[in-house]
């Protein structure tokens, strides 16, 4: 993987994410792909299960993030052979009008690539910004 | 940096964190290392205050236990996972912190930036998402 694939890949991750396009999901990970939100977690094991995770999050698909309600943004920090490790931030509005910050979390994510280029291990490490941080523009990510 | 250069280096911070030997610590990092807590939170600049910033609220030693290892390795840039176990008097677990470091190095091998994200497992927070 080159530094442009990884982000080429993040910036799928991200439309698939706001379309909740459950082949577009899918199409990211590979057959047999760990999932883990949380590095503690057991994760989600193999595509179809992280789809419905996705999908469905906690079994309820009114769980889902509204679309317009939160913007991402996703950079490689490293690259290595199939790994990378991506950094960036969500950011979560109490309304689509955007007008107000509701919360905001700064997130790296483990990546383990195929050979297809996609993703087999994703483990994601989120960071919950304090109030009186919401609007600092962390480093390495614009 | 190999991975075997950033383990060393990894294995030479848990000693330092260990012993709080200043020079030990200074011997990390570069002159002005820039090193950040949380991604969101201002970095102490330069060794000095690094060192000084460790020294200020010491973990005793005993009181946790920490492995760090990289991730990966690319150049002077490296990503390293661990924990770090904080342990109640008779030896249990009282927290566990799951960390990532980001990583950059100097020629020299000593870390010029380190952007530390660190969090308890969601369990023990009353956070989601």
């Amino acid at each position: 993987m080159t530094p442009a694939d990884v982000q080429a890949w993040l910036d799928r991750y991200l439309a698939a994410w706001a379309s909740y396009d459950a082949a577009a999901i899918g199409d990211l990970f590979t057959d047999d792909v760990v999932y883990r939100f949380h590095p503690s977690d057991d994760g989600f094991v193999g595509r179809e299960a992280v789809v419905a995770a996705w999908l469905e999050p906690e079994g309820d698909a009114s769980s889902r993030d509204e679309a317009g309600t939160w913007e991402a943004r996703y950079v490689p920090f490293i690259v290595a052979g199939d790994r990378a490790v991506a950094v960036g931030w969500s950011r979560y509005y109490v309304d689509p009008s955007r007008s107000t910050v509701q919360r905001v979390w700064d997130n790296a994510y483990l990546l383990e690539f195929g050979p297809d280029g996609r993703c087999r291990s994703f483990t994601e490490f989120y960071v919950p910004r304090p109030a009186d941080r919401l609007d600092r523009q962390p480093p390495l990510v614009g | 940096m190999t991975r075997d250069d950033v383990q060393r280096w990894l294995d030479a911070y848990v000693d330092a964190w260990r012993t709080y030997e200043p020079a030990a610590i200074a011997a990390l990092f570069s002159d002005d290392v820039r090193y950040a807590y949380q991604p969101y939170r201002d970095p102490v600049v330069g060794r000095d205050a690094v060192v000084a910033d460790w020294l200020e609220s010491p973990d005793d030693p005993g009181s946790w236990e920490a492995h760090y290892e990289p991730y990966a390795v690319d150049g002077d840039r490296a990503v390293a996972v661990g924990t770090s176990r904080y342990l109640n008097p008779d030896g249990t677990q009282r927290t566990i912190f799951y960390n990532v470091w980001l990583l950059r190095f100097e020629p020299d091998g000593r870390c010029a930036e380190f952007i530390e994200y660190w969090r308890e497992p969601p369990s023990e927070t009353s956070d989601a998402g």
